[in-house]
């Protein structure tokens, strides 16, 4: 953080802080949004199609519309009366095909719980009740299911000519394939992810009140109000202020709350039509099923590498399911490619990208969207590592860049400033201690058990900051008593920016931190700013609030010299307290000054405003780069395929940090979904488009007993925005599943095989090692 | 449909209510007397976050009837602290070493603990931690609620 | 889910008054109300059990009666079962999470349904829940299901762990029903689907599991492996439950049984019969695994339970006969 010269105050960032909000969160006391109650509010529940693809041939809603406690049950025609426009105005791609089924599946249905129609009861059992005597039959047709079937298929939108949603690539490159005839090395092959879930603890949900007048108040789980109400003004064809979006705590986004999506405007469609509130919160299938899915994705990579180990080329093919409606056409595509040379020097690189619809739910994006770079990259570094006998972690000391070889531009063309790949590669190195592990590793090998290490590096583009993204913003106000009330844009689903957040205002103000109030969660307080995703809020949001704080600071100054005869820069603050340097006998105070400002405007410079308000829209760059190394210590059962992590290093270079164990729970969330990502998770799909995990008996999550202890190695190199800091929400989930794989292969790698199907299952492994 | 009366100690006070047969604890709990602290995260008693303690024993809200705790003492993480200024010893321990995040599946995490905690012999820290396995968490990576058990643990060799 | 009357019956005589009327036993409820809220159960009536004073644990000869209320926590926790039967303990403890295990019975435990996903999904055909349907998993997504006692109507495994451990133990169960009391061997209490699938196990309408009795404890080594895809509360890719005794550096005497390798807890005499007399060896134990799995059929997504099960076999008995 800059240092400035007069406020110093006590240091809040870098701190571990309790979290301000976490007594509510404690006690039972957080209104999540199945906590929010409307006076007259019905219940929705959705019938939804359990066909993958088909024509709805009969829908009969006759005995469930008569059904007492039943207000309306609707479907297509009845919704579509309002006109919306769903497709997603921030995130879809200019050009890109979009799905158009209205919010109601019309005449036919596209993935299994497709909505068919929406019923509006006075309970949501009674709901559920009219929703099992909807009649529905549908003829049902071959689904698309998998990329390959998408590639060859007739298209899951109709409309469409194919199911290519986009397609993107370098361009022509004649030399590259002479490089890879002549290159030394050339190590080839696919990386396949597998289908995952974001899995907030608290599933999808709103509650939606139309006011009479045509304004309309929702209750929201999102991810920020401002975007969700930007997001359903321009859908419904309303003016911004007449929607309100609120939020209070939400339990988990992760990307999948990031603005309403289709089953949210249905709802919201359905509060219109019926003018009373309604309250939908998705059941747990509904959201393994319908709620939107992530990670069905695959890379074809090879790599040409010299005599000397180091990289000549990569040409990289990537391809990725969207899903039949995915929330945004954008997302992985724009990012896997660009970023795969991540932190090394690639002199030269090929890509193609694709991505595809079938007949699935759609493509949420979800904690770190493109981290199929980072996977595959490193996965296949290690597989070219053993091809080419050569150590792994040497093969990427011969290949990465630090601190000395930037700026750096690399081979997909944007430029690498401020981040320390190699110097943190070599710091998680030395604190795993692989000399150690490979003596542990021979020995245990002798035993007949097989021990594994383990380690990937990347980097992370953070605080997204194009289009809507570009901007956020603080207010920060001191109340006539002295405290100080600060409204952002940010928005937290337990990223604990209320506490952050307070940590930057109350050093760069100088009062005490329990003195800062941070309020988030209603777009109709302060313009417009886009909340959580792309690891963006400690910088747009710290940015905003360093800047505000400082614009405040200099006011309290010049109101306080003028009060006193003293110089601006002569007036300190600390601890709320003012006091004059050069005039020992003056002693004010931040309530004095505010005082001032509101009640007794006579004793304020001649011309200056009233008040002790101040407003800043901070613009971030467009990169702010983070980088990270993670390593791991695994042993692998052969006998029953089972995975046990022993170690987990995170080395990570996240710039200043605001409060360390806030950054280290965003790592270590991120690190166990990866984790999951790898060993459990997976939503598969039949052949028939029927979903198979569509409980948590089936879809598994990790438990507190499959997780390592996480040990944080910190580097801090920072950025070149005001605070210095650096986003971090998504490192941890990109880069732990190329570090687990590659532990796994490297406890195998007496078995020669290659694991690079995810996920890395007990019966997976066993099956493997069969062969 | 008939009512069922159903009547219970929550927290230190008898509620009662008429229900139908069908209705779960938790959404009694939740809806019918303002409880909402246990939370529905799956509603099929995977995930932890409904679990309160009937007769001191950690168990799934979203898998019991209301009527199944008629007579019964039921504790939820509302009757554990005065309220947000006095947190009870596990809570305090929760902020201390951030063991939430959004702090949804929490109450589920503390009711268990406290269960936990009152147990005699006491559990160790592995046994804890097993016990600790009904319990989903998405934000943390845990890495706080072993610190917690770690703490619980060692205060008392 | 749909909505039912309840009853609560105060002695087991009057359970018994209320299943001859029709009505559906619930104990704790974690494996029936979770079927209701799906609607895969969708019983009328519903008469509670709870105060039918079922829930002790007593000696019974030099063996154990455990009463049929009796949860399935206080089973595992009850020194005389930790002490004399740890097999038992182990198997409960291995499955599902401690708050389920709070509530649910040992009854229950024995009567929980399978875990097929086709069974789960009432858009599916299933014979288990709707005679005559058809079987989605034959040609489906199979992974969690049977290689051995399947019929051409189902392949569903008996998913829980309790039962496994039983069956190793020889325990009988208990019941009163309209014909009077039974005592049913473990053995042959689950049935395999055959024909009928949609009947899980021997319980006529209108029989109630008043008790499991444990026979005279073994003194054996009894070891319970779970393989399963994570560490903790999760179902069974396969597990083993042995019981066994060594002599003069022989196998004198071995119970074996298996969870989620067949349609039901699966004991097979013919394979302890390869082990006893013999002394420990992995060509034992793997002659031992091919008699086992002999006849195993796998129908793609489960061929891998075949090899895991015979390592798994193979590991446990190498556990149970360590010097």
């Amino acid at each position: 953080m800059s240092e400035h010269p007069i406020a110093t105050g006590a240091r809040f960032v870098g701190k571990r802080i309790q979290r301000k909000e976490d007594r509510r969160l404690l006690t039972g006391r957080g209104t999540y949004i199945d906590d929010v109650v409307v006076a007259g509010m019905l219940h929705a529940a959705f019938v939804r199609s359990n066909v993958a693809r088909g024509q709805i041939l009969r829908l009969d809603i006759a005995q469930a519309r008569a059904l007492p406690g039943v207000f309306a049950v609707y479907i297509a025609a009845d919704l579509d009366q309002l006109g919306c426009q769903p497709g997603n105005p921030v995130f879809d791609m200019p050009g890109c095909p979009s799905p158009d089924n209205g919010l109601l599946a019309r005449t036919d249905v596209r993935f299994v719980g497709d909505p068919v129609a929406i019923v509006l009861a006075t309970t949501r059992a009674i709901a559920e009740d009219a929703v099992a005597l909807v009649e529905v039959d549908y003829r049902a047709e071959a689904p698309v299911i998998g990329i390959a079937a998408a590639q060859t298929m007739p298209p899951v939108h109709p409309h469409l000519p194919d199911n290519l949603v986009n397609a993107m690539d370098s361009g022509r490159d004649d030399e590259i394939d002479a490089i890879f005839a002549s290159a030394a090395h050339v190590v080839e092959d696919t990386i396949r992810n597998c289908r995952q879930a974001h899995m907030p603890m608290e599933t999808r949900g709103l509650v939606a009140a139309p006011d009479g007048t045509g304004e309309l108040t929702v209750h929201a789980a999102c991810q920020s109000p401002h975007l969700s109400a930007l997001h359903i003004a321009t859908a419904f064809n309303m003016n911004q202020h007449q929607v309100r979006v609120i939020g209070k705590d939400v339990g988990g986004g992760f990307g999948l709350k990031m603005s309403p999506q289709r089953d949210d405007m249905a709802v919201i469609a359905a509060a219109i039509l019926a003018g009373r509130p309604v309250k939908w919160i998705e059941d747990r299938l509904e959201n393994l099923i319908a709620g939107g899915q992530s990670r069905e994705d695959q890379m074809s990579v090879r790599l040409a590498f010299d005599a000397d180990h180091r990289l000549l080329a990569a040409d990289v093919e990537y391809d990725c399911d969207f899903g039949a409606y995915p929330y945004a056409t954008q997302s992985s595509a724009s990012l896997v490619t660009p970023m795969f040379p991540g932190p090394y020097r690639l002199p030269r690189y090929r890509w193609k990208a694709k991505g595809w619809y079938t007949n699935t739910s759609g493509l949420v994006p979800y904690r770190g969207p493109w981290m199929l770079e980072m996977f595959a990259r490193e996965a296949m570094f290690d597989v070219a590592a053993r091809e080419m006998g050569a150590d792994s972690i040497e093969l990427r000391r011969k290949n990465i860049i630090g601190k000395p070889d930037q700026p750096f531009q690399t081979a997909a063309g944007f430029v690498l400033a401020d981040i320390s790949p190699r110097e943190t590669m070599e710091l998680a190195v030395s604190a795993i201690d692989v000399p150690a592990f490979r003596r542990d590793q021979a020995h245990a090998r002798e035993q007949g058990r097989y021990l594994g290490l383990g380690l990937a590096n990347g980097i992370e583009p953070t605080t997204v900051s194009f289009g809507y993204f570009a901007s956020d913003m603080a207010h920060v106000r001191i109340e006539a008593n002295g405290r100080v009330t600060a409204m952002t844009t940010t928005f937290s689903q337990g990223h604990g920016t209320v506490t952050s957040l307070a940590q930057v205002i109350a050093e760069r103000l100088g009062v005490p931190f329990e003195d800062v109030t941070v309020v988030e969660g209603d777009s109709s307080q302060i313009g417009f700013g886009s909340g959580a995703g792309g690891s963006r809020q400690a910088v747009a949001g710290g940015g905003a609030a360093i800047k505000a704080s400082d614009l405040l600071r200099e006011k309290i100054q010049r109101i306080a010299a003028h009060a006193y005869n003293a110089s601006p820069e002569a007036v300190r603050i600390e601890n709320g307290v003012i006091t004059i340097e050069g005039a020992p006998e003056v002693r004010s105070s931040v309530a004095e000054i505010a005082q001032i400002a509101y009640v007794a405007p006579d004793r304020l410079p001649h011309d200056m405003e009233m008040g002790l308000e101040s407003q800043y829209r901070y613009r971030p760059p467009p990169m702010v780069l983070a980088n990270a190394t993670h390593a791991c210590i695994c042993e692998v059962d052969v006998e029953t395929g089972k995975v046990s992590i022993l170690r987990w290093v995170a080395g990570s270079d996240c710039g200043e940090l605001i409060n360390p164990a806030i950054v280290e729970g965003q790592i270590a969330g991120g690190v166990v979904q990866g984790i999951g990502g790898v060993l459990f998770e997976h939503l598969r799909y039949d052949e028939d488009g029927q979903p198979l995990a569509v409980t948590l008996k089936d879809y598994l999550l990790p438990t507190g007993l499959d997780v390592p202890r996480i040990e944080y190695q910190h580097m801090c190199t920072p950025s070149s925005t005001p605070g210095g800091f650096k986003g971090v929400g998504e490192g941890g989930a990109m880069i732990s599943p190329p570090t687990l794989v590659n532990a796994i292969a490297d406890a195998l790698a007496p078995f020669g095989k290659r694991w690079l199907n995810m996920p890395l299952s007990p019966d997976r492994i066993v099956c493997a090692l069969e062969q | 449909m008939s009512l069922h009366f159903v009547e219970f100690e929550l927290n230190g006070c008898q509620i009662d209510g008429m229900v139908e047969a069908r209705r779960t604890l938790l959404d009694f709990l939740r809806c019918d007397v303002g409880c909402t602290g246990p939370h529905a995260g799956c509603e099929h008693g995977v995930c932890g976050a409904c679990t309160v303690l009937v007769e001191g024993q950690a168990v799934r809200s979203c898998l019991m009837l209301a009527v199944q705790a008629n007579g019964k003492t039921v504790e939820t993480v509302e009757g554990l602290s005065g309220g947000p200024k006095e947190l009870h010893p596990i809570q305090q321990l929760f902020r201390e070493e951030f063991a939430l995040q959004c702090g949804f599946c929490t109450p589920g995490f503390l009711m268990t603990l406290v269960a936990l905690d009152r147990s005699e012999p006491r559990p160790n820290a592995a046994e804890m931690r097993e016990a600790l396995s009904g319990h989903l968490c998405r934000c943390t990576g845990y890495q706080g609620v072993l610190r917690v058990i770690d703490r619980l643990t060692e205060d008392r060799k | 889910m749909k909505p039912f009357a309840l009853d609560h019956a105060a002695s087991p005589d009057a359970a018994l008054a209320a299943l001859g009327k029709g009505a559906t036993a619930i104990a704790g409820g974690t494996n029936l109300i979770d079927l209701m809220k799906l609607q895969i159960a969708t019983p009328e009536r519903l008469v509670s059990i709870r105060r039918t004073g079922l829930d002790r644990i007593a000696p019974d000869g030099d063996g154990l009666r455990i009463g049929a209320l009796v949860t399935n926590a206080d089973c595992a926790a009850d020194p005389r079962v930790r002490q004399d039967w740890p097999l038992l303990s182990q198997a409960i403890l291995a499955g599902a999470s401690p708050q389920l295990r709070n509530r649910a019975t040992t009854g229950g435990n024995l009567c929980q349904r399978t875990r097929c996903g086709y069974f789960y999904d009432t858009t599916q055909a299933c014979n288990k829940r709707e005679a005559g349907s058809g079987c989605a998993a034959r040609d489906g997504f199979n992974r969690i299901h049977a290689v051995l006692g399947t019929s051409d109507a189902c392949i569903a495994t008996y998913p829980g762990d309790m039962a496994v451990a039983l069956l190793a133990l020889d325990a009988v169960v208990l019941t009163q029903g309209p014909y009077g009391p039974r005592q049913i061997p473990l053995a042959m209490f689950h049935r395999e689907p055959g024909d009928d699938p949609t009947r899980d196990n021997v319980l006529q309408p209108g029989e109630l599991i008043t008790a499991v009795r444990l026979p005279a404890p073994t003194g054996g080594r009894q070891i319970y492996r779970k393989v399963r895809d994570r560490a903790s509360y999760a179902f069974a890719l396969v597990s083993v439950a042995v019981d066994l005794t060594m002599e003069e550096g022989r196998i004198a005497r071995c119970a074996l049984a298996f969870g989620s390798l067949g349609t039901v807890p699966w004991r097979d005499p013919a394979v302890e019969e390869v082990l006893i007399g013999q002394e420990p060896s992995p060509a034992l134990f793997a002659r031992a695994a091919e008699v086992l799995l002999h006849h195993a059929r796998g129908f793609g997504a489960n061929d891998f339970k075949i090899p895991l099960a015979a390592r798994a076999l193979a590991a446990t008995l190498a556990q149970a006969t360590k010097v």
